[in-house]
């Protein structure tokens, strides 16, 4: 024992109980608080997928770099096939 | 620190002692509350989120009740009430219990946020804040009023709730809020009656401490008239069915008819007998079956699909 330790003494069996109760208590709630949290991101990210109108109503107004292609007529803005480009 | 020694206080402490830290019964409460925001406000939530955000409601309460034990410990070991605490019977040690608080704070405040939304974090955060800082630090041990405006800490709940669903806090959650608002002063007078020597002679102004018990009896009157509209406005807004109208409108006639009784009688008096004592005692209990079931009613209604509108606000109108 040191000056910083001259209180410490051995623990009693209960005591080493009582301590050995509080860690599994701890262990049962951090693995509780993980489920949780990936519970928590399974669900936000099923809300992604189950609603994707939410993204697109805000992703609406965005500028687009090209004029919108009527349907039928050519690929999707962004789809394009890249352009040929010709070495002199 | 070796492995098989510790300090003394730490090592006989159970996990039951924490939790009694967190005031278990107060937590109860505070969560079927919070339910009841969230079960009756218009839009739908998922059964995980809204668990999640019951869970940091839970977390919140337990948090601000370690908060003011650790803070209280002094007061606690005075009074006959609360000197079997934790804390005051040195089964835990201080600073256990203000590192659990503050962990648990910044937990459930965190859990609130993830799971739904900013505005219900903020709003718990704050919850927090106004019991262990506002209520616990400042106005219980400087006004005599300090159990009606800390009511408050304690009314958030349901609009912590609404606000997890739908983000927003709106007229109709802050009824909710009222409630519990106006309830807590009779609720909390009925038991100080009784208890008024142990806050006196930890020093703690309450109303009969201060204004004398025939003032407090006066106030509790007031209180419960007052209350008896607000349950109401529920029904107004709407949110309230024929469930919850009924439940308030009994539960307010039968809590009115207690406190007619205590203010009659010489509850809290020093020539206080067994049957004042008893009726403020049952004043107390029935204060808290009253504050259940008008929630309860709530939850019911909204969460079971048993909600049949009653005449509301836009009939009353003529819209």
């Amino acid at each position: 024992m040191n000056e910083f330790n001259q209180y410490e003494r051995p623990l009693s069996a209960a005591e080493v109980n009582a301590r050995k109760k509080r860690n599994a208590a701890l262990a049962i709630i951090l693995v509780a608080f993980m489920l949780l949290i990936f519970g928590i991101s399974v669900v936000k990210l099923q809300g992604g997928i189950a609603r994707p109108q939410d993204w697109q109503e805000e992703t609406a107004g965005w500028q687009m770099d090209e004029a919108p292609v009527e349907a039928g007529e050519g690929p999707p803005p962004g789809m394009e096939p890249a352009e040929e480009t010709t070495s002199e | 620190m070796t492995d098989q020694t510790m300090n003394a206080t730490t090592s006989a402490a159970s996990v039951r002692d924490y939790f009694e830290l967190m005031k278990p019964r107060i937590m109860m409460l505070v969560v079927f509350t919070a339910a009841a925001g969230l079960v009756a406000a218009p839009s739908g939530i998922h059964w995980l989120t809204g668990a999640a955000a019951l869970l940091a409601v839970a977390l919140g309460s337990g948090a601000a009740g370690a908060i003011n034990m650790w803070y209280d410990a002094d007061i606690d070991a005075v009074m006959t009430r609360t000197s079997t605490r934790p804390l005051p019977a040195g089964r835990v040690q201080a600073s256990d219990a203000l590192s659990l608080g503050i962990f648990m704070s910044i937990m459930s405040v965190i859990i609130m946020t993830l799971a739904t939304n900013w505005q219900a974090g903020a709003l718990l955060a704050f919850s927090i804040f106004f019991y262990g800082v506002i209520y616990t630090m400042w106005l219980k041990r400087s006004t005599h009023q300090n159990i009606v405006i800390g009511g408050a800490a304690g009314a958030f709940p349901p609009v912590i709730g609404w606000a997890a669903v739908t983000g927003t806090m709106p007229v109709e959650a802050w009824a909710l809020f009222l409630i519990t608002f106006m309830w807590t002063p009779p609720h909390f007078w009925a038991l100080s009656l009784v208890a008024n020597k142990d806050y006196e002679k930890a020093g703690v102004p309450m109303l009969p401490v201060v204004k004398g018990a025939s003032n407090t009896r006066l106030q509790i009157l007031i209180y419960t008239i007052l209350l008896l509209p607000v349950t109401l406005l529920p029904t107004a807004f709407g949110t309230g069915g024929y469930i919850y109208t009924a439940i308030a409108a009994v539960g307010g006639v039968v809590f009115l008819g207690f406190a007619v009784k205590v203010f009659a009688s010489k509850a809290g008096d020093l020539d206080m007998e067994a049957k004042d004592r008893k009726l403020a005692l049952g004043m107390f209990a029935f204060s808290i079956l009253y504050l259940a079931l008008l929630f309860g009613a709530l939850i019911v209604e909204h969460g079971f699909g048993l909600y049949f509108s009653s005449p509301n606000l836009a009939i009353w109108a003529g819209v």
